[in-house]
């Protein structure tokens, strides 16, 4: 696991609560946990990831008073996945980052519609193609610009590579 | 062992890892609110304990802005309403002044609003809203409270056109109020009309008229009533040839706010005289008037509070008298 990826997941997900939780910034913001997960994730072992993962969603759950644990688990699945990914599909191309990072935070949303109980959950449509799509899109565009600003998560190239 | 079983073996040990962790997972998420609420606590009381301090003081600042601003609203409003209440009473001493005066000068005058036309070529003209037909003639004087302020010089149906004493062809015949100097007054126009003044003219050389001397009008013509109050004496202005005096005047009617005032109808005696109308203490300009006014009523309400006071003493006093004696009774 490199050192930059661990100090930018660590400032996204200070970021995340400061801006969250201290300013009360909604969906304006994007989501820093999810981004700093999957940034930190293809560098850990799996059952790291997934603890980090729960950890962080315990975090997001404990902010509300419903459906306590559905962040936990989603972040928990999608740290799990993300660490698996590394055996799976190898690329540091932004085409792959970019992918990885969108369909992590799709899955991500995906996994807590799941979760958080019929009481709490929207229309599919909506949730999952509107919310979850926009979502997605807006994330992986700041993980994007952060990836080209800092090299998170992409490994370092070799001259005339 | 070899590498590719170790290997095996480490990724089977990461796997159930994870999945002990997603089991935990789905365990917290499965346990009843009771069982949520502990640890959802413990997160908000440690690692979120910061960010939700933050996220109060951001709160209680907004609290406190949005404060701010409705103090400022409200300092606003009583801004407004005391600026307005100020004019609503600047305008109620004015009516009770000229009602005053109006009932000491009889049924021959008649009170009336004073308009500008607001041009500058009609500089020290005033409409008046009522005319001929309601007994306005030419001529008519035009006074206040404070003392002349014009005269009438066309009278159309319904209004009637007049000249402040501002206008350079305002003249009056005048004295001293006691009645020793005579001398006509003019107006000395300036280059606006606030700068206008009004000469005391005519006046024997040998007369010695004391700065502050008031001066009224003299009846003489009859163009005006005797004991109008004119000015103030403020200094002397000319020398003439040895043989006449003029002196500058601080006039009792600042022309420029009057907006109501009494006018003579047609037919009232202005051979008559005034002076008694405006007694010593009565001679003041519009400003000194209200300024007495405040400190009267400071006055007034300083000895309410003095009577008020001097009350809760005799009370306290009586109570403390009976209860005493009440006390004596009893042992």
């Amino acid at each position: 696991m490199r050192i930059v990826d661990v100090v930018v997941a660590g400032l996204l997900v200070l970021l995340h609560l400061v801006v969250h939780v201290g300013f009360g910034v909604g969906a304006a913001a994007p989501d820093l946990f999810t981004l700093a997960l999957l940034i930190v994730a293809r560098g850990l072992h799996m059952a790291g990831a997934t603890g980090l993962g729960l950890f962080l969603g315990l975090l997001e759950d404990a902010q509300g008073l419903l459906a306590f644990g559905a962040h936990g688990f989603a972040l928990a699945v999608v740290g799990a996945l993300a660490a698996r990914s590394r055996e799976l599909f190898v690329g540091d191309s932004l085409l792959f980052v970019g992918a990885y990072l969108f369909v992590g935070k799709w899955l991500r949303d995906a996994v807590y519609w799941v979760a958080a109980g019929s009481q709490l959950r929207g229309s599919i449509g909506e949730a999952l193609l509107v919310d979850a799509g926009l979502g997605a899109f807006y994330m992986t565009v700041v993980g994007l610009l952060v990836v080209f600003l800092t090299g998170a998560l992409v490994a370092p190239r070799g001259v005339g590579s | 062992m070899p590498p590719k079983v170790a290997d095996e073996n480490g990724a089977h040990r990461e796997f159930r890892g994870a999945l002990v962790v997603l089991a935990v997972a789905f365990i917290l998420l499965q346990l009843p609110e009771g069982g949520q609420a502990p640890l959802a606590s413990l997160l908000r009381g440690t690692a979120l304990r910061p960010f939700l301090a933050l996220q109060e003081s951001r709160v209680a600042a907004a609290d406190r802005s949005a404060r701010v601003e409705e103090l400022q609203a409200q300092i606003d409003s009583l801004t407004v309403d005391a600026v307005s209440r100020s004019t609503v009473v600047a305008e109620n001493r004015l009516l009770r002044g000229l009602l005053d005066l109006s009932s000491e000068l009889g049924p021959g005058w008649r009170a009336v609003r004073v308009l500008r036309p607001g041009t500058a070529e009609s500089r020290s003209t005033l409409l008046v809203d009522i005319g001929r037909r309601d007994g306005i003639a030419p001529r008519a004087p035009l006074i206040t409270r404070e003392g002349l302020a014009g005269v009438i010089r066309e009278a159309m149906p319904s209004q009637a056109v007049g000249m402040d004493w501002s206008h350079p062809d305002f003249r009056a015949s005048a004295m001293t109020r006691d009645g020793f100097w005579f001398g006509l007054v003019e107006s000395r126009p300036g280059r606006f009309q606030e700068a206008s003044r009004l000469l005391l003219s005519g006046v024997p050389f040998n007369a010695r008229v004391d700065a502050g001397t008031v001066v009224v009008t003299s009846g003489l013509g009859q163009a005006f009533p005797r004991g109008i109050p004119i000015g103030r004496i403020a200094s002397v202005a000319d020398s003439i040839g040895g043989w006449q005096k003029s002196y500058w005047l601080e006039p009792f009617v600042e022309v420029g706010s009057v907006t109501h005032a009494l006018v003579a109808l047609e037919g009232t005696t202005l051979r008559d005289e005034v002076t008694e109308t405006w007694t010593e203490s009565e001679l003041l300009r519009a400003e000194e008037r209200a300024r007495r006014l405040e400190a009267l009523d400071d006055s007034l309400q300083a000895a309410r509070d003095s009577v008020d006071r001097l009350r809760d003493s005799l009370r306290s006093l009586t109570g403390d008298t009976v209860t005493s004696a009440g006390g004596g009774g009893s042992e």
